[in-house]
């Protein structure tokens, strides 16, 4: 500002320029003050209008759900789970207490589903009443189901556990009084997986929402069609899907877990993949171990992974249980490692399988791109590949498979990064296009096939698919890579099983370099195949037939046989290239393990059930589930436990509200996520602009009368 | 600059008032002659009425006040009924490019940028006969999107495909139409590939935002088109919305 020799600066006098200044805050201050106030008036006028708007008219209205599937608009009970495993050997024996709370002031019903391990085996339900314990008995599920109708409508406390598929179970508990707190606890049984030296068990705590395609939602809502919907909603009942809380409003359903981990040998590695964990170490190789932050949010699966230190595991081990006039088996082992001969590489068709439907958005597709990116770079001259990218309709890259050369790889990578993640999830036409035979038979006939498919699973007409899978396999191999924080993984290994494959589960991205490397390795080494088991004396074996073994797998098979009569040698024997491989296992039928026999009955019912998939007539199917189901206290398909009061608690002139209960959202999945505004500034813009100019106007005008006015006021 | 604050603050009077236009602005003659700095009659003038002849002051003080707040005002006012018009002029105008996309969509197979830096691509048209409405929905519902035309939510079924597809846009743009629409009114989709598949609307609903949850998969093609209510609330802010529901006839 203070040029001395400035004329004008010279000439205004100190006084003059505060004046000056004061003058411009004023009228500065003066416009903002107008403004304010004129946007105030506007607000308040606005805000009446739309109250006057929004009261009653013809519109249904309020703060009705618009559907959350269930029709739930009433408090959910409250839940708590608490998990308790014990493992030891090759099985674990896990106890689930669902505690639920209802917390309002009225009686409720509520339905939960609720995902468990893909081997699962229900066999035990109590309902803990206060001090009262009620032990729940197997039925078959019409009957369980009518059962538990009659309790509910008696007033007694009645609680029913039905599977809706082999990963899904419900838990249905009637009559939980206003305040009141009913602890059902479920008891089931697992084997373990155990690949490439390491044991690892998964406990899942989330469900990705499945997909379920039109035509089998209408045979399924009319099979189903017992639910109560509230007049106007959209009538999409459906089991599998249940209802979600909005994640901004906090998460649901804590849950705490220990676990007994009787390893019976040293151990070289002990962790949690996705949690963190508190382990106390025992003598005996035994461990205790609990979650570090409990309880924890049901947002992603729990995994804990162990690794016995190198050469302390058999290889071969056989668990036995006597029960009465049966006697049941389960034999694991351990084929030896590959030979030198893996190096060759054989040249391999592979066709990658991108889900891209609306629930792999977020997390899952970023991992999905990762995934399938790195599976270009280990493709060599000499290979063929596609990819085909579906979600509502199937999109291939290339119409067949083509050479690996540079342009087809820079088209392929192109396509890959450009993948976004919506629509529906119609796996049906995209499994098609991946397994049809259009090979020439020549050249391309020395190709190993590989279909590689990306997904979250999240599809509800599984077994469609798995029948087309087996139809359609042919001389290929399908491998299935589970994607995100939950994805549906019975489906995924039982695809993969019925392709011959293998199942591998990413559950974060961190993951995916490890984990696609370590399937690479199965991808490009030979796998034993033509694996035979033969038990002698006439032993019932499940799985009747075992699949492909790649490196670092063990062979796992149960067997029922009379008990006394099962005495020599298992013979097992399969082929690796041109290599054959064989060895035989003496039966020693040693102290009785318990749960062996409850492994065999579940395995048995799996491949009773892979049987229908595969065209067996239905009828003796479930004949023959409800012999094994019903002996062994499983729950099935066709089988349910049930459990009821003897005494009736709620009086028939009250009424019990049924409510689903919700699930969380799994972390880092979007699709579910909020809406954007709906409406522009634009009218409040240009309503605003017309008032202070109108007003701008009108002190234009009055700018000499006032001064006028001052004065005459004065005066 | 200072030449002209000089000047406000100056000779504010009869005498130089016909220098002025309405809103007490200088008018070009007047800053042109004011530029040079040592001969400035103005300079002069504004010392000549300092030190001679002071002006009753809290006149000048009122007078320049309301003329700033006069001029601020219509200012202010200008520039808001311009951002607003420029929002819905560039609602209307991002149309005109979508339909060029969507020609290339429907040509090639292939999404297709309305504009070189574009961040999304038309995945559909909305046709509303009766009420005049041709609309090119975007993918994805964010308030980028909704800028230029209707929002299709990620994750839920594409327009036309099974499953439940939301749309969602502003209400006083492009989804203003739907005040008028009625139960049972025809809403046709026309996809990527040129097939178009018919709905009718089944159900209107107004419900709070916060209750505001899809189902995923319907059992018919179903279209959830959303925007906010009241249509007329001159605040954009409030919280209930207007849900059309229409499935495939």
């Amino acid at each position: 500002m203070g040029d001395p020799n400035d004329a004008t600066h010279r000439g205004f006098p100190r006084r003059q320029w505060r004046e000056l200044v004061r003058l411009l805050l004023e009228s500065v201050a003066a416009g903002m003050f107008v403004s304010l106030v004129l946007a105030l008036a506007v607000f308040i006028a606005s805000a009446q209008a739309y109250a006057a708007v929004a009261g009653p008219g013809s519109h249904r209205q309020g703060a009705l759900m618009l559907q959350d599937l269930s029709g739930n608009h009433e408090a959910a009970p409250l839940l708590f789970t608490d998990v308790h495993m014990s493992i030891t050997g090759m099985i674990a024996r896990v106890r689930v207490q669902q505690r639920f709370v209802n917390p309002a002031a009225d009686w409720r019903e509520g339905v939960y589903l609720y995902p468990l391990p893909d081997t699962a085996a229900v066999d035990h339900l109590r309902m803990h009443i206060g001090e009262r314990v009620i032990e729940g008995r197997i039925a078959e599920r019409n009957d369980a189901r009518r059962e538990y109708e009659h309790a509910k409508q008696e007033g007694r406390k009645t609680t029913l556990v039905e599977q809706e598929r082999a990963n899904l179970f419900t838990t249905n508990l009637a009559n939980i009084a206003p305040g009141e707190e009913v602890i059902v606890a479920i008891e089931y049984q697992q084997t373990l997986t155990f690949e490439a030296g390491s044991f690892s068990l998964r406990f899942p705590l989330a469900l990705t929402p499945r997909f379920v395609p039109a035509a089998r939602f209408e045979s399924m809502a009319a099979s189903l069609g017992t639910k109560a919907m509230a007049p106007g909603q959209v009538h999409d009942a459906d089991r599998i899907t249940p209802p979600y809380t909005d994640s901004r409003d906090g998460w649901v359903n804590p849950v705490a877990i220990t676990i007994e981990l009787n390893a019976g040998f040293p151990l070289s590695k002990l962790a949690s993949t996705y949690h963190a964990v508190d382990v106390d170490e025992r003598p005996g190789h035994r461990y205790r171990l609990k979650l570090t932050d409990t309880p924890i949010a049901a947002v992603r699966d729990f995994e804990l992974t162990w690794t016995p230190d190198i050469g302390s595991l058999p290889a071969a081990a056989l668990f036995t249980e006597t029960r009465g006039d049966k006697t049941y088996a389960l034999l694991v082992a351990l084929p030896p490692a590959t030979s030198e001969l893996a190096d060759v590489r054989t040249p391999r068709e592979v066709t990658y399988i991108i889900d891209t439907s609306g629930s792999m958005a977020g997390v899952s597709i970023v991992q999905a791109r990762e995934a399938l990116l790195m599976a270009l770079e280990r493709l060599r001259p000499g290979d063929r590949f596609n990819i085909i990218e579906f979600n509502s309709t199937t999109t291939p890259l290339f119409a067949a498979p083509v050479p690996v050369d540079a342009t087809t790889l820079r088209r392929a990578r192109v396509f890959v990064s450009g993948l976004t993640a919506r629509g529906g999830t119609e796996m049906l036409p995209a499994l098609k296009a991946a397994l049809t035979d259009d090979r020439k038979s020549d050249s391309a006939s020395l190709l190993m096939r590989q279909v590689v498919f990306l997904t979250d699973g999240a599809v509800g007409n599984e077994d469609e698919i798995l029948r087309l899978i087996h139809r359609r396999i042919g001389d290929r191999r399908l491998f299935t890579i589970g994607i995100g924080p939950a994805p549906n993984s019975f489906f995924m290994s039982r695809a993969a099983q019925f392709g011959r494959g293998t199942y591998t589960f990413i559950g974060d991205v961190r993951e995916v370099k490890d984990k696609m490397s370590a399937l690479f390795r199965k991808l490009e080494t030979p796998a034993l195949t033509d694996i035979s088991v033969a038990w002698p004396g006439g032993a019932d074996v499940s799985p009747g037939l075992v699949p492909d073994l790649y490196a670092g797998e063990p062979l796992v098979v149960t067997a029922s046989f009379p008990t006394g009569s099962g005495s020599g040698n298992v013979a097992l024997s399969g082929r690796r290239g041109d290599a054959t491989w064989g060895t035989l296992i003496p039966i020693v039928v040693g102290a009785s393990e318990p749960g062996v026999g409850v492994l065999w009955a579940r395995a048995k019912i799996e491949s009773l059930l892979d049987a229908g998939r595969q065209g067996a007539p239905q009828e003796e199917i479930r004949a023959a589930v409800l012999d094994v189901a019903l002996v062994h206290h499983l729950v099935s398909e066709y089988t349910s436990l049930v459990a009821v009061d003897v005494t009736v608690s709620r009086s028939a002139d009250t009424a019990a509200a049924k409510v689903s209960l919700p699930h969380n959202v799994p972390e880092g999945l979007t699709f579910l996520g909020g809406m954007p505004r709906t409406a522009t500034p634009a009218l409040l813009l240009i309503v605003l602009g017309f008032s202070a100019l109108l007003l701008a106007l009108a002190i234009a005008a009055l700018r000499g009368t006032w001064p006028r006015f001052a004065r005459a006021c004065r005066l | 600059m200072r030449h002209v604050v000089a000047d406000r603050g100056g000779p504010i009077g009869r005498n130089v008032t016909s220098n002025r236009n309405w809103m007490g602005r200088l008018r070009p003659g007047i800053a042109v002659r004011a530029a040079p700095a040592e001969s400035s009659p103005i300079g002069d003038s504004a010392r000549h009425w300092t030190e001679d002849k002071p002006l009753p002051r809290r006149r000048i003080t009122r007078r320049f006040a309301v003329l700033a707040c006069a001029a601020f005002l219509g200012a202010a006012g200008i520039a808001s009924v311009g951002h607003g018009a420029y929002i819905l002029a560039k609602a209307e105008l991002a149309q005109w490019l979508l339909h060029a996309a969507w020609s290339r969509t429907q040509a090639t197979g292939l999404p297709a940028k309305p504009w070189p830096w574009a961040d999304t691509h038309p995945v559909a048209r909305l046709i509303a006969a009766d009420q005049d409405a041709d609309l090119l929905v975007l993918a994805g519902a964010s308030g980028r999107t909704l800028a230029f035309g209707p929002g299709h939510l990620d994750g839920s079924a594409l327009p036309g495909d099974s499953g439940n597809a939301v749309l969602t846009a502003h209400r006083d743009t492009h989804f203003r139409f739907l005040q008028h629409v009625a139960v049972g009114d025809p809403i046709a989709v026309e996809s990527p590939r040129g097939g178009r598949r018919h709905f009718r609307i089944r159900e209107l609903r107004i419900v709070d935002q916060s209750a505001l949850k899809f189902v995923r998969d319907t059992r018919v093609p179903t279209l959830t088109l959303v925007t906010c209510y009241p249509f007329n609330a001159i605040n954009p802010g409030g919280p209930l919305r207007y849900v059309v529901i229409a499935e495939a006839a």
